[in-house]
This record gives structure tokens, C-alpha cells and sequence, in this order.
């Protein structure tokens, strides 16, 4: 049903194009085969032993409708592989642009959180075969609400500032098992300068209320309440948690030289979530149209073994203990990627990348991966 | 041979004025001269209104393109197209036409308010309005 709208919807806004000039259509995509060269699973991926030709796979298109000078209509609906290429609306919404600088969209759109969020599936515009996962893993990338944003030049400088306000509601799931997630009063900033055409640096800092009800969860809460443990409960669940996020990033693309940084640092209060602090280091240099790199990242997150110290260390209670220590210590998390990546731009719209990727797990109980993918990314 | 070749062919580009260009709108636009900064936020998608209008920014396949691209704008070819992906798809600008020649983009440059190109020296006529020369 939902293909069934979107489609429609791509449809009528086609056939609208043939008789407006207004309306234009673009597109994006990307066909990677990747597989886990060692391990089990690759994480960020759905890579086990055997080559898979769908799960970094997508295919995009972006239709925009101009209702007048000032405001216009667009939706871009990707088809991702690791959905069965089930459309969904990545982006719906009405956009106003003001003048001077003025901008706001209403509708769905992306959560500001990471320096390539707003273009995150869009792989013609990032030197990697994927945004590195150590930073790019938050569980959505889309809210449903409002952001406004102005722009400016000042000198060699050219900048953007923007504030966003809504919603996000997502499935996901949490050990294997569904789990639904509800972020509530959901507000961030954001801005990014650039500097001479060659620095860009930004910062972003979004808070919401969190909330998650996961059936892999929900046994141990029971348990935690129906003997009287209710604060621990609480101290484990997602019930309308105060959540930050903090992300800084710079950009050096000056002469053949490119520098990407990313650093972000996650917390939500009184829930079992540890703290995330999650970095990247890229360097690549061109040769013409070849662009290899190398990515350093690592995820730092910190579990809360002050959620289990709350319960009494007496041995009737030590299987609720075990339980809930296994709960709150699967967040700990010691990892580090070695990515190496190369991009050759075939055409002005088209480019084949590979990647290969180490990653090691310090933490204990826990398995090193290594992956090999390669794809072919275009822009329309 | 090659090499004599390779230095002849760049001679013959340094010294031909037929890569030389300018930038146009229509005739009746508004719009006053541009200097290279003001070029480069048009084409890189910066700056959203050309004349008062909304900005149409056409560019061509024509040979101008490559000198325009290096020379003027300082990002060219993939470059440029993974720029331009950053604005498009993220509702930040709008995307610009891609035309076949110097005749395409003054035809839709002298009937679009607020568009805006580039075409070689030998194509301008009294349809356009000179911005830029380069």
C-alpha cells in the first residue's frame, strides 16, 4: 500500500512536469556489493560471509514542484535495497525561501546531526563508499516538523545557520526482536561556515525527550517492577528521557588535499543508552579523477554500572542482577575502524567506489569484522 | 612528437580567443555587473535571487564550459556535480539547467527572468546582457 502511494504520487507529479516547466525531476542512487571478509557480520551492515547486492543499494528520485517565487514542494522518495526497494518518503515538504537568505521547510526532512546528514544517501557527494558508521549510526535520520535556516556572506566567509522543531516516531530493532522508538520535543541548531571555498566547519547540538518500548526489554522491567524495583526500572527504560547530542566537524578540501573530522558525543538521562562519544579522522588526496583515502574511527560508549549497583548485591536477587547487568553492559562498546577507501569519478555524474574497512572490538565477548565493498554511485 | 603535440595544443588553448567568454542574463535584467566573487556564489549555488528573480543557473556543454568551470567557478567536472548534489538534495538550491550549446543557453537566458549563463564571446548579442567577462 504504502509503494503503492508513493508511486502514485511519483506519477502524478511526472505527469504534472510535462505541462509545467515548474517541476523538476532529479535523482540519485548507488548499487554496492559488499560482503564480510572476515567475521560474522559486519557492523553498520547486513554483510555476513557471502556477497550481498542489496543492502547498500538504493535508488532515489526528488521531485520539485515550484508553487510560486517564494514557495515550493518537494519530495524525494528513496528505494532502498535493505528494504526490498520499498519507496519511502526520505524527504516530503513545503519549502519557503524568503530572499537574503531567508529560508524554512515544513514536513519531513533530516535530523541535522552529522556534517553529511542532509545528504547521507546521496553517495555522488561524500569521497566514502558510506559515511563512516562509527559516527553515522544514529537509529533515524528524519524528523517530521519544521526548520528554518539563513545564510550569509562576509567576506571569505559564507554561512549558514539553522534551528529545526518536531518529531521523530521509527520502528527498529533491538536484539533481533522489534522495538518502536518515540523522540519527543525534538529541537536542535546548527551552523556551518566555509571559509575561502576550501574550510568548512560546523556544530550542531539537538536535545528531545526519548522514549522506546522493545520487546527485549520489556521481560526485565516486568521482572524489575514485580519485585518491588520499580526506580531501577527506571533508571533502565526510555520513558520521555531527556536525550543531547553534540557534534562538531571540519573540512579542509584545498588543492588535491582533502581533511575530514567529525566528533560527537550522545547522552540520554535514566535510561540503560551509554554515553557515546564517536569520532573520525579521513585524509584523502586526487590523482585527477582518483580519490583514495584512509578513515581512523572509533566508538567510545561508556555503559552505566550505576543502574546495577542500584540493585542490593544479596543473592536472591542475583539473577535479577545478571539480567539486568546484561541489559545495561551490552551498551559498552570499544571499537575502532580502519577504512580504506578509493573513488574514481568515470564521469561528471558518475563514479565507482570501493571500500575496506578493519574492525576491531575491544570490547569483551565481542567479534572483529572486516569488510570489502564496491558500487557504483550516479547523480540525475 | 607527442610532446611537440601536447605544446602545441597548449599554445594553441592559451592563445585562442574562442574559449574566451562571458557571462549573461537577459537583456532587460536588472541585474547589475558581477565580479568574480559575485559569479562564483551564482554557480556555486549561494546566492538564490539573479536580477530580483529567483536564479536560473544554466550551464552548457559547450567548450566555454571547461574554462569557465577552472578559471571562474574554481571547482569543475565531478566536483562541481558532487557540489551541486549537496544543495540539490537538500532542498538548499535549486537545480541548475545543463544546456547543449552557446545558442541553448542565450535562448533560455533572454526568455527566463531571474536565469543566468555563460556563452563564448562570438555568440553575444543584443538578446543578453554582458555581467562578466572571462
Amino acid at each position: 500500500m504504502k509503494r503503492l502511494l508513493a508511486l502514485g504520487i511519483l506519477a502524478a507529479l511526472a505527469a504534472t512536469s510535462t505541462a509545467a516547466q515548474s517541476v523538476q525531476i532529479t535523482g540519485f542512487g548507488q548499487m554496492v556489493a559488499g560482503t564480510a571478509t572476515d567475521g560474522d557480520a559486519f557492523p553498520g551492515t547486513g554483510y555476513d560471509g557471502d556477497w550481498d547486492y542489496k543492502d547498500e543499494s538504493l535508488f532515489a528520485l526528488q521531485v520539485r514542484g515550484d508553487l510560486n517565487e517564494q514557495w515550493s514542494a518537494t519530495a524525494q522518495i528513496v528505494a532502498r535495497g535493505r528494504d526490498d526497494f520499498d519507496p519511502e518518503f526520505a524527504w516530503a515538504y513545503v519549502g519557503w525561501n524568503g530572499g537574503n537568505g531567508w529560508s524554512a521547510k515544513l514536513g519531513r526532512q533530516r535530523v541535522p546531526f552529522f556534517r553529511y546528514s542532509d545528504f547521507l544517501e546521496v553517495g555522488y557527494a561524500y569521497p566514502w563508499l558510506r559515511p563512516p558508521h562509527a559516527v553515522y549510526n544514529a537509529t533515524f535520520a528524519n524528523y517530521d516538523g519544521a526548520s528554518a535556516a539563513y545564510s550569509f556572506s562576509s567576506g571569505d566567509w559564507f554561512s549558514n545557520i539553522g534551528v529545526v522543531g518536531g518529531k521523530n516516531e521509527d520502528s527498529l530493532t533491538i536484539s533481533n526482536l522489534p522495538a518502536t522508538q518515540e523522540l519527543g520535543s525534538l529541537v536542535g541548531i546548527y551552523a556551518d561556515t566555509t571559509y575561502g571555498d576550501w574550510l568548512t566547519l560546523r556544530a550542531s547540538y539537538l536535545q528531545a525527550d526519548v522514549s522506546v518500548d522493545a520487546q527485549a526489554i520489556n521481560p526485565l522491567l516486568t521482572a524489575l517492577r514485580g519485585n518491588g524495583f520499580a526506580n531501577v526500572a527506571e533508571a533502565v527504560d526510555f520513558t520521555e528521557d531527556h536525550g543531547r547530542f553534540i557534534g562538531l566537524a571540519a573540512e579542509v578540501n584545498k588543492g588535491n588535499w582533502l581533511l575530514i573530522g567529525e566528533w560527537t558525543d550522545t547522552q540520554i538521562d535514566d535510561a540503560y543508552y551509554a554515553d557515546r562519544t564517536q569520532y573520525y579522522i579521513t585524509g584523502g588526496y586526487r590523482f585527477g579523477a582518483w580519490m583514495p583515502s584512509i578513515t581512523w574511527a572509533r566508538r567510545d560508549n561508556a555503559a552505566k554500572p550505576e543502574i546495577v549497583a542500584l540493585l542490593p548485591n544479596v543473592a536472591p536477587l542475583a539473577g535479577l542482577r545478571a539480567a539486568t547487568a546484561g541489559v545495561v553492559f551490552s551498551e559498552d562498546l570499544d571499537a575502532t575502524y580502519w577504512s580504506y577507501g578509493l573513488r574514481w569519478d568515470v564521469a561528471t555524474n558518475v563514479a565507482l567506489k570501493a571500500d575496506y574497512t578493519l574492525y576491531t572490538n575491544d570490547t569483551p565477548a565481542s567479534a572483529d569484522a572486516d569488510s570489502l565493498a564496491v558500487g557504483v554511485v550516479f547523480t540525475f | 612528437m607527442k610532446r611537440i603535440l601536447t605544446i602545441a595544443a597548449l599554445a594553441l588553448a592559451v592563445a585562442s580567443p574562442a574559449f574566451a567568454g562571458k557571462v549573461v542574463v537577459a537583456a532587460n535584467s536588472s541585474q547589475a555587473a558581477l565580479d568574480k566573487a559575485g559569479v562564483q556564489a551564482i554557480f556555486l549555488g549561494r546566492t538564490a535571487q539573479v536580477g530580483g528573480q529567483p536564479a536560473v543557473v544554466v550551464f552548457q556543454k559547450g567548450p566555454v564550459r571547461a574554462p569557465f568551470e577552472s578559471g571562474v567557478v574554481g571547482r569543475a567536472g565531478a566536483q562541481l556535480t558532487s557540489h551541486w548534489s549537496r544543495l540539490v538534495f537538500t532542498g538548499r538550491a535549486k537545480a541548475p539547467e545543463d544546456l547543449a550549446d552557446d545558442a541553448a543557453v542565450k535562448a533560455k537566458v533572454a526568455s527566463t527572468p531571474g536565469a543566468i549563463g555563460y556563452i563564448s564571446d562570438g555568440a553575444v548579442d543584443a538578446s543578453v546582457k554582458v555581467l562578466f567577462d572571462f
